[in-house]
Protein backbone atom coordinates (compact mmCIF):
# COMPACT_ATOMS: atom_id res chain seq x y z
CA UNK A 1 0.00 0.00 0.00
CA UNK A 2 1.38 3.32 -0.80
CA UNK A 3 0.74 6.62 0.50
CA UNK A 4 0.37 9.35 -2.74
CA UNK A 5 1.28 12.53 -1.26
CA UNK A 6 -0.02 16.17 -3.47
CA UNK A 7 1.98 18.67 -2.24
CA UNK A 8 4.62 21.88 -3.18
CA UNK A 9 7.98 20.80 -3.30
CA UNK A 10 9.70 22.96 -0.58
CA UNK A 11 6.98 22.25 2.49
CA UNK A 12 8.20 21.24 5.62
CA UNK A 13 5.73 19.55 7.29
CA UNK A 14 5.25 17.42 4.14
CA UNK A 15 8.82 16.84 4.33
CA UNK A 16 8.34 16.05 8.08
CA UNK A 17 5.51 13.44 6.91
CA UNK A 18 7.37 11.87 4.33
CA UNK A 19 10.20 11.03 7.40
CA UNK A 20 7.97 9.61 9.35
CA UNK A 21 6.45 7.25 6.99
CA UNK A 22 9.40 6.27 5.56
CA UNK A 23 10.87 5.23 8.62
CA UNK A 24 7.58 3.56 9.58
CA UNK A 25 8.43 1.34 6.24
CA UNK A 26 5.66 2.80 4.67
CA UNK A 27 6.24 3.51 0.73
CA UNK A 28 5.29 6.84 -0.14
CA UNK A 29 4.34 8.37 -3.50
CA UNK A 30 4.99 12.23 -3.41
CA UNK A 31 4.11 14.71 -6.34
CA UNK A 32 3.25 17.98 -7.17
CA UNK A 33 0.23 18.64 -9.33
CA UNK A 34 2.74 21.13 -10.97
CA UNK A 35 4.81 17.86 -12.34
CA UNK A 36 1.84 17.15 -14.74
CA UNK A 37 1.71 16.65 -17.71
CA UNK A 38 5.37 17.01 -18.06
CA UNK A 39 7.08 14.97 -15.44
CA UNK A 40 3.83 12.94 -14.35
CA UNK A 41 2.39 10.32 -16.41
CA UNK A 42 -0.95 9.18 -16.03
CA UNK A 43 -1.75 5.98 -17.74
CA UNK A 44 -5.08 4.74 -16.25
CA UNK A 45 -7.97 2.72 -17.59
CA UNK A 46 -11.65 1.57 -16.79
CA UNK A 47 -11.10 -1.84 -16.09
CA UNK A 48 -14.38 -4.75 -16.34
CA UNK A 49 -15.04 -4.50 -12.48
CA UNK A 50 -15.34 -0.45 -12.80
CA UNK A 51 -12.39 0.21 -10.90
CA UNK A 52 -9.45 2.33 -12.47
CA UNK A 53 -6.25 0.52 -12.68
CA UNK A 54 -3.11 1.53 -14.06
CA UNK A 55 0.08 3.99 -12.74
CA UNK A 56 1.12 6.94 -11.94
CA UNK A 57 4.89 7.31 -12.84
CA UNK A 58 8.11 9.90 -12.62
CA UNK A 59 11.09 9.30 -14.07
CA UNK A 60 12.24 8.14 -10.57
CA UNK A 61 9.48 6.39 -9.30
CA UNK A 62 6.02 4.79 -9.98
CA UNK A 63 3.02 3.78 -8.44
CA UNK A 64 -0.42 1.25 -9.38
CA UNK A 65 -3.37 3.12 -8.38
CA UNK A 66 -4.64 0.14 -7.10
CA UNK A 67 -1.42 0.20 -4.57
CA UNK A 68 -2.71 3.99 -3.30
CA UNK A 69 -3.96 3.71 0.05
CA UNK A 70 -4.54 7.54 1.35
CA UNK A 71 -4.16 11.02 -0.66
CA UNK A 72 -2.72 13.74 1.42
CA UNK A 73 -4.05 17.09 0.11
CA UNK A 74 -1.45 19.74 1.16
CA UNK A 75 -1.81 22.47 -1.09
CA UNK A 76 -0.26 21.51 -4.39
CA UNK A 77 0.25 23.76 -7.20
CA UNK A 78 -1.29 24.59 -10.77
CA UNK A 79 -0.73 22.23 -13.41
CA UNK A 80 2.03 23.24 -15.85
CA UNK A 81 1.88 23.07 -19.69
CA UNK A 82 4.31 23.81 -22.16
CA UNK A 83 5.21 27.50 -23.02
CA UNK A 84 3.80 27.50 -26.49
CA UNK A 85 0.56 26.95 -25.65
CA UNK A 86 -2.05 30.07 -26.10
CA UNK A 87 -3.70 30.84 -23.28
CA UNK A 88 -6.66 29.39 -25.36
CA UNK A 89 -5.40 26.06 -25.25
CA UNK A 90 -3.97 26.61 -22.00
CA UNK A 91 -7.41 27.36 -20.94
CA UNK A 92 -8.37 23.70 -22.10
CA UNK A 93 -5.66 21.57 -20.80
CA UNK A 94 -6.05 23.27 -17.14
CA UNK A 95 -9.85 21.91 -17.56
CA UNK A 96 -8.90 18.57 -19.52
CA UNK A 97 -6.34 17.95 -16.26
CA UNK A 98 -8.29 18.95 -13.70
CA UNK A 99 -11.44 17.10 -14.85
CA UNK A 100 -9.13 13.98 -15.97
CA UNK A 101 -6.27 13.73 -13.57
CA UNK A 102 -8.04 14.85 -10.77
CA UNK A 103 -11.63 12.33 -12.13
CA UNK A 104 -8.90 9.39 -12.10
CA UNK A 105 -8.41 9.94 -8.11
CA UNK A 106 -11.63 10.92 -7.43
CA UNK A 107 -12.84 7.56 -8.53
CA UNK A 108 -10.36 5.89 -6.51
CA UNK A 109 -11.86 3.49 -4.36
CA UNK A 110 -11.37 3.11 -0.83
CA UNK A 111 -8.94 5.55 -0.59
CA UNK A 112 -8.91 7.45 2.58
CA UNK A 113 -8.45 11.67 1.47
CA UNK A 114 -6.85 13.98 3.44
CA UNK A 115 -8.66 16.36 2.22
CA UNK A 116 -11.23 15.07 -0.81
CA UNK A 117 -10.55 18.51 -2.94
CA UNK A 118 -14.04 18.58 -3.75
CA UNK A 119 -15.22 18.27 0.30
CA UNK A 120 -12.38 20.89 0.61
CA UNK A 121 -13.76 23.25 -1.68
CA UNK A 122 -17.58 23.15 -0.82
CA UNK A 123 -15.84 24.07 2.98
CA UNK A 124 -14.72 27.04 1.93
CA UNK A 125 -17.39 28.54 1.94
CA UNK A 126 -17.41 30.60 5.52
CA UNK A 127 -21.24 30.99 5.89
CA UNK A 128 -21.28 27.06 5.80
CA UNK A 129 -19.34 26.40 7.98
CA UNK A 130 -20.87 29.19 10.60
CA UNK A 131 -23.88 27.26 9.69
CA UNK A 132 -22.75 24.12 10.17
CA UNK A 133 -20.87 24.64 13.24
CA UNK A 134 -23.98 26.10 14.78
CA UNK A 135 -25.90 23.08 13.49
CA UNK A 136 -23.68 21.05 15.39
CA UNK A 137 -23.64 22.82 18.70
CA UNK A 138 -20.74 24.70 18.76
CA UNK A 139 -20.75 28.75 19.32
CA UNK A 140 -21.07 30.84 17.09
CA UNK A 141 -20.35 34.39 17.17
CA UNK A 142 -23.47 36.73 15.72
CA UNK A 143 -22.62 37.06 12.16
CA UNK A 144 -23.90 39.48 9.43
CA UNK A 145 -22.94 39.29 5.34
CA UNK A 146 -24.65 42.01 3.43
CA UNK A 147 -23.62 45.08 0.87
CA UNK A 148 -25.90 47.29 3.03
CA UNK A 149 -23.98 50.11 5.04
CA UNK A 150 -27.30 50.18 6.73
CA UNK A 151 -27.31 46.58 7.23
CA UNK A 152 -24.05 47.24 9.60
CA UNK A 153 -25.22 50.26 11.65
CA UNK A 154 -28.35 48.44 12.60
CA UNK A 155 -25.75 45.02 13.25
CA UNK A 156 -23.35 47.97 14.94
CA UNK A 157 -25.83 48.91 16.77
CA UNK A 158 -27.61 46.16 18.50
CA UNK A 159 -24.19 44.45 19.29
CA UNK A 160 -23.63 43.53 22.80
CA UNK A 161 -20.68 42.28 23.19
CA UNK A 162 -17.91 45.11 22.92
CA UNK A 163 -18.53 45.58 19.27
CA UNK A 164 -17.97 43.79 16.01
CA UNK A 165 -15.37 43.24 13.47
CA UNK A 166 -14.96 42.93 10.21
CA UNK A 167 -13.23 39.85 8.23
CA UNK A 168 -13.03 38.31 4.94
CA UNK A 169 -14.39 35.59 3.61
CA UNK A 170 -11.69 34.21 1.56
CA UNK A 171 -7.82 35.01 0.89
CA UNK A 172 -7.09 38.34 2.69
CA UNK A 173 -3.62 39.20 0.94
CA UNK A 174 -3.55 41.22 -2.16
CA UNK A 175 -0.37 42.59 -4.04
CA UNK A 176 -0.67 46.29 -4.71
CA UNK A 177 2.12 48.12 -6.19
CA UNK A 178 4.52 45.60 -5.42
CA UNK A 179 3.96 45.04 -2.00
CA UNK A 180 2.11 42.13 -0.32
CA UNK A 181 -0.95 44.06 1.79
CA UNK A 182 -3.03 41.58 4.30
CA UNK A 183 -6.26 42.64 5.35
CA UNK A 184 -6.42 41.55 8.71
CA UNK A 185 -9.72 41.43 11.18
CA UNK A 186 -10.40 44.92 12.27
CA UNK A 187 -12.43 45.97 15.06
CA UNK A 188 -14.56 48.42 13.90
CA UNK A 189 -14.79 51.59 16.01
CA UNK A 190 -16.96 54.42 15.62
CA UNK A 191 -14.43 56.31 12.78
CA UNK A 192 -14.72 53.10 11.38
CA UNK A 193 -19.02 52.87 11.11
CA UNK A 194 -18.92 56.35 10.15
CA UNK A 195 -17.51 55.96 7.05
CA UNK A 196 -19.01 52.79 5.76
CA UNK A 197 -17.47 53.89 1.60
CA UNK A 198 -17.02 50.37 0.15
CA UNK A 199 -19.42 48.36 2.12
CA UNK A 200 -21.63 48.17 -1.22
CA UNK A 201 -19.06 47.13 -3.22
CA UNK A 202 -18.99 43.56 -2.71
CA UNK A 203 -20.39 40.84 0.46
CA UNK A 204 -18.74 41.91 3.91
CA UNK A 205 -18.76 40.37 6.64
CA UNK A 206 -19.60 41.42 10.27
CA UNK A 207 -19.11 39.49 13.50
CA UNK A 208 -20.09 40.55 17.16
CA UNK A 209 -16.51 41.21 19.23
CA UNK A 210 -16.21 37.91 21.42
CA UNK A 211 -14.23 39.21 24.48
CA UNK A 212 -11.71 36.76 24.36
CA UNK A 213 -9.11 36.04 27.04
CA UNK A 214 -7.55 33.56 24.51
CA UNK A 215 -8.00 32.08 20.92
CA UNK A 216 -6.95 28.18 20.23
CA UNK A 217 -6.58 26.70 16.46
CA UNK A 218 -7.55 23.45 16.46
CA UNK A 219 -6.17 20.58 14.11
CA UNK A 220 -8.21 17.64 13.62
CA UNK A 221 -6.29 14.61 12.38
CA UNK A 222 -8.91 11.67 11.71
CA UNK A 223 -10.36 11.19 15.31
CA UNK A 224 -7.33 12.97 16.86
CA UNK A 225 -7.86 16.58 17.98
CA UNK A 226 -5.22 18.93 18.94
CA UNK A 227 -6.13 22.04 20.81
CA UNK A 228 -3.32 24.51 20.86
CA UNK A 229 -4.33 27.60 22.97
CA UNK A 230 -2.66 30.92 21.64
CA UNK A 231 -2.22 33.27 23.87
CA UNK A 232 -1.85 37.20 22.49
CA UNK A 233 0.06 39.97 24.28
CA UNK A 234 -0.30 43.02 22.06
CA UNK A 235 -3.30 45.11 21.13
CA UNK A 236 -2.68 43.93 17.58
CA UNK A 237 -2.46 40.74 17.80
CA UNK A 238 -5.39 40.94 20.62
CA UNK A 239 -7.70 41.17 17.77
CA UNK A 240 -6.16 39.25 14.79
CA UNK A 241 -3.37 36.54 16.42
CA UNK A 242 -1.74 36.77 12.65
CA UNK A 243 -1.00 40.62 12.97
CA UNK A 244 2.03 39.66 15.32
CA UNK A 245 3.16 36.65 15.53
CA UNK A 246 6.21 37.71 18.35
CA UNK A 247 3.20 38.71 20.85
CA UNK A 248 2.43 34.83 21.06
CA UNK A 249 2.53 32.12 23.31
CA UNK A 250 1.50 28.74 22.65
CA UNK A 251 -0.22 26.10 25.27
CA UNK A 252 -0.88 22.84 24.09
CA UNK A 253 -4.67 22.26 26.17
CA UNK A 254 -7.27 19.63 26.30
CA UNK A 255 -10.16 19.67 24.11
CA UNK A 256 -13.20 20.75 26.12
CA UNK A 257 -15.61 17.52 25.82
CA UNK A 258 -18.61 19.53 24.02
CA UNK A 259 -16.13 21.11 21.86
CA UNK A 260 -14.59 18.24 20.48
CA UNK A 261 -18.20 16.66 20.22
CA UNK A 262 -19.22 19.54 17.98
CA UNK A 263 -16.30 19.50 16.02
CA UNK A 264 -16.10 15.83 15.54
CA UNK A 265 -20.12 16.36 13.87
CA UNK A 266 -18.64 19.85 11.85
CA UNK A 267 -15.88 17.50 10.04
CA UNK A 268 -18.33 14.37 9.77
CA UNK A 269 -21.06 17.10 8.35
CA UNK A 270 -18.48 18.21 5.85
CA UNK A 271 -16.76 15.52 4.90
CA UNK A 272 -13.38 16.48 6.49
CA UNK A 273 -10.72 14.49 7.70
CA UNK A 274 -8.27 16.96 8.58
CA UNK A 275 -9.03 20.45 9.22
CA UNK A 276 -7.53 23.70 11.63
CA UNK A 277 -10.39 25.43 13.18
CA UNK A 278 -10.21 28.89 15.38
CA UNK A 279 -11.72 29.69 18.01
CA UNK A 280 -12.06 32.51 20.63
CA UNK A 281 -12.34 31.67 24.49
CA UNK A 282 -13.95 33.84 26.34
CA UNK A 283 -13.38 34.29 30.34
CA UNK A 284 -15.71 31.85 31.01
CA UNK A 285 -13.72 29.34 29.35
CA UNK A 286 -16.23 28.83 26.33
CA UNK A 287 -15.09 28.49 22.89
CA UNK A 288 -16.66 30.45 19.90
CA UNK A 289 -16.03 28.91 16.66
CA UNK A 290 -14.61 31.22 13.51
CA UNK A 291 -13.66 29.45 10.87
CA UNK A 292 -11.71 26.48 9.79
CA UNK A 293 -9.74 25.96 6.83
CA UNK A 294 -9.17 22.60 5.40
CA UNK A 295 -5.46 23.32 4.29
CA UNK A 296 -4.89 25.16 7.57
CA UNK A 297 -0.76 25.04 8.74
CA UNK A 298 -0.07 23.16 12.07
CA UNK A 299 3.88 23.11 11.73
CA UNK A 300 4.80 25.48 13.78
CA UNK A 301 2.18 24.84 16.75
CA UNK A 302 3.63 21.57 17.03
CA UNK A 303 6.93 22.67 17.23
CA UNK A 304 6.07 25.24 19.91
CA UNK A 305 4.03 22.60 21.82
CA UNK A 306 5.22 19.58 21.13
CA UNK A 307 1.75 18.36 19.89
CA UNK A 308 2.43 15.00 17.62
CA UNK A 309 0.53 16.15 14.80
CA UNK A 310 2.90 14.49 11.77
CA UNK A 311 2.53 10.99 13.92
CA UNK A 312 -1.11 11.61 13.64
CA UNK A 313 -1.40 12.23 10.20
CA UNK A 314 0.72 9.14 9.33
CA UNK A 315 -1.15 7.12 11.37
CA UNK A 316 -4.25 8.47 9.41
CA UNK A 317 -2.23 8.04 6.30
CA UNK A 318 -1.14 4.53 7.06
CA UNK A 319 -4.47 3.45 8.23
CA UNK A 320 -3.90 2.65 11.58
CA UNK A 321 -6.91 5.56 12.70
CA UNK A 322 -9.83 6.47 10.70
CA UNK B 1 -4.81 55.01 -10.70
CA UNK B 2 -4.68 51.28 -10.86
CA UNK B 3 -4.32 48.56 -13.26
CA UNK B 4 -5.20 45.39 -12.51
CA UNK B 5 -4.13 42.42 -14.18
CA UNK B 6 -5.45 39.38 -13.99
CA UNK B 7 -3.51 35.99 -14.16
CA UNK B 8 -4.34 34.15 -16.74
CA UNK B 9 -4.35 31.10 -14.77
CA UNK B 10 -5.42 32.21 -11.93
CA UNK B 11 -8.52 30.51 -11.75
CA UNK B 12 -6.25 27.20 -11.77
CA UNK B 13 -3.93 27.92 -9.23
CA UNK B 14 -4.98 26.60 -6.14
CA UNK B 15 -6.95 23.55 -5.61
CA UNK B 16 -6.15 22.19 -8.82
CA UNK B 17 -7.86 18.81 -8.32
CA UNK B 18 -11.51 20.39 -7.49
CA UNK B 19 -14.35 20.29 -9.51
CA UNK B 20 -16.21 22.88 -7.77
CA UNK B 21 -14.19 25.47 -8.63
CA UNK B 22 -14.59 24.75 -12.30
CA UNK B 23 -17.85 26.23 -11.38
CA UNK B 24 -16.88 28.51 -8.76
CA UNK B 25 -13.96 31.02 -8.82
CA UNK B 26 -13.70 31.89 -4.90
CA UNK B 27 -9.40 32.16 -5.38
CA UNK B 28 -8.85 34.73 -8.41
CA UNK B 29 -5.32 36.17 -7.59
CA UNK B 30 -4.79 39.24 -9.09
CA UNK B 31 -1.80 42.72 -8.91
CA UNK B 32 -2.28 46.20 -9.17
CA UNK B 33 -0.68 49.22 -9.62
CA UNK B 34 -2.64 51.06 -6.08
CA UNK B 35 -5.66 50.84 -4.37
CA UNK B 36 -8.38 52.26 -6.28
CA UNK B 37 -10.82 55.37 -5.19
CA UNK B 38 -12.13 55.23 -1.76
CA UNK B 39 -15.81 54.79 -2.66
CA UNK B 40 -15.53 51.96 -5.02
CA UNK B 41 -12.45 50.17 -2.61
CA UNK B 42 -13.92 46.88 -0.88
CA UNK B 43 -14.45 47.84 3.02
CA UNK B 44 -12.77 45.05 3.73
CA UNK B 45 -9.06 46.44 2.37
CA UNK B 46 -9.30 49.74 3.90
CA UNK B 47 -7.04 48.79 6.17
CA UNK B 48 -4.84 46.77 4.61
CA UNK B 49 -1.48 46.41 5.84
CA UNK B 50 2.06 45.97 4.02
CA UNK B 51 3.46 42.67 5.06
CA UNK B 52 7.25 41.67 4.51
CA UNK B 53 8.08 39.78 1.26
CA UNK B 54 9.02 36.32 1.49
CA UNK B 55 12.71 35.54 0.14
CA UNK B 56 13.17 31.83 -0.15
CA UNK B 57 16.79 30.93 -0.14
CA UNK B 58 18.48 28.56 -2.41
CA UNK B 59 17.11 25.11 -2.28
CA UNK B 60 16.23 21.82 -4.09
CA UNK B 61 14.41 18.49 -4.08
CA UNK B 62 15.34 15.41 -3.87
CA UNK B 63 13.61 12.99 -6.16
CA UNK B 64 14.80 10.22 -4.38
CA UNK B 65 14.72 11.08 -0.58
CA UNK B 66 11.20 12.92 -1.69
CA UNK B 67 12.42 16.08 0.50
CA UNK B 68 13.27 19.68 -0.05
CA UNK B 69 17.35 19.72 -0.07
CA UNK B 70 20.04 22.55 0.48
CA UNK B 71 22.67 23.67 -2.04
CA UNK B 72 24.94 20.45 -0.94
CA UNK B 73 22.15 17.89 -1.46
CA UNK B 74 21.76 17.66 2.29
CA UNK B 75 17.32 17.29 3.55
CA UNK B 76 16.33 20.73 5.27
CA UNK B 77 14.55 19.40 7.63
CA UNK B 78 17.84 18.34 9.17
CA UNK B 79 20.19 20.62 8.56
CA UNK B 80 17.72 23.76 10.01
CA UNK B 81 16.04 22.04 12.42
CA UNK B 82 13.32 23.78 14.51
CA UNK B 83 14.84 27.16 13.70
CA UNK B 84 13.11 27.86 10.45
CA UNK B 85 10.44 30.19 10.89
CA UNK B 86 8.23 32.16 8.30
CA UNK B 87 5.25 33.92 8.04
CA UNK B 88 4.25 32.28 4.64
CA UNK B 89 0.58 33.02 2.78
CA UNK B 90 0.06 30.05 2.23
CA UNK B 91 -2.77 28.78 4.89
CA UNK B 92 -5.77 28.07 2.46
CA UNK B 93 -7.92 31.06 2.99
CA UNK B 94 -6.49 32.86 5.69
CA UNK B 95 -3.40 34.80 4.83
CA UNK B 96 -0.16 34.94 6.33
CA UNK B 97 0.53 31.88 8.98
CA UNK B 98 3.34 31.44 11.19
CA UNK B 99 5.17 28.07 9.86
CA UNK B 100 8.01 26.76 9.61
CA UNK B 101 9.75 26.24 5.97
CA UNK B 102 12.39 28.01 4.05
CA UNK B 103 11.16 31.54 3.31
CA UNK B 104 12.45 34.41 5.30
CA UNK B 105 11.21 37.66 5.29
CA UNK B 106 12.78 40.73 2.99
CA UNK B 107 13.73 43.92 4.44
CA UNK B 108 11.44 46.73 3.65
Amino acid sequence: MTVLILAQDADAPTDHLVAELTRRGVAVFRTDTSWFPRQLVLDAQLGPDGRWCGSLSTEHRSVRLSEIRSIWYRDPTAFTFAAGLTDVERAYAHREARLGFGGVLAALRGVTWANMPNRAADAMYKPLQLATAAACGLRVPPTLVTNSAAAVRRFAEVSDTGGVVQKSFGPNTVTEGGRTKVAYTRHLDDTALADLRGIDATATQLQGWVDKTSEARLVVVGDELFTIRITASSAASRVDWRADFDALSYEWIDTPAEVAHGVRAYMKALGLAYAALDFGIDRHDQFWFYESNGGGQYGWLEAQTGAPITLALADLLQGDRR
Amino acid sequence: MSTTTSSATAMEEDNPLSSAQVRYELRVAAIAEGPGPEETRPFGLRAAQTVPMPVRPPRGYCPIEQVAVDTDGRPLIETMGKEWKTKSSSDGDEGPEENYGWEEEADE
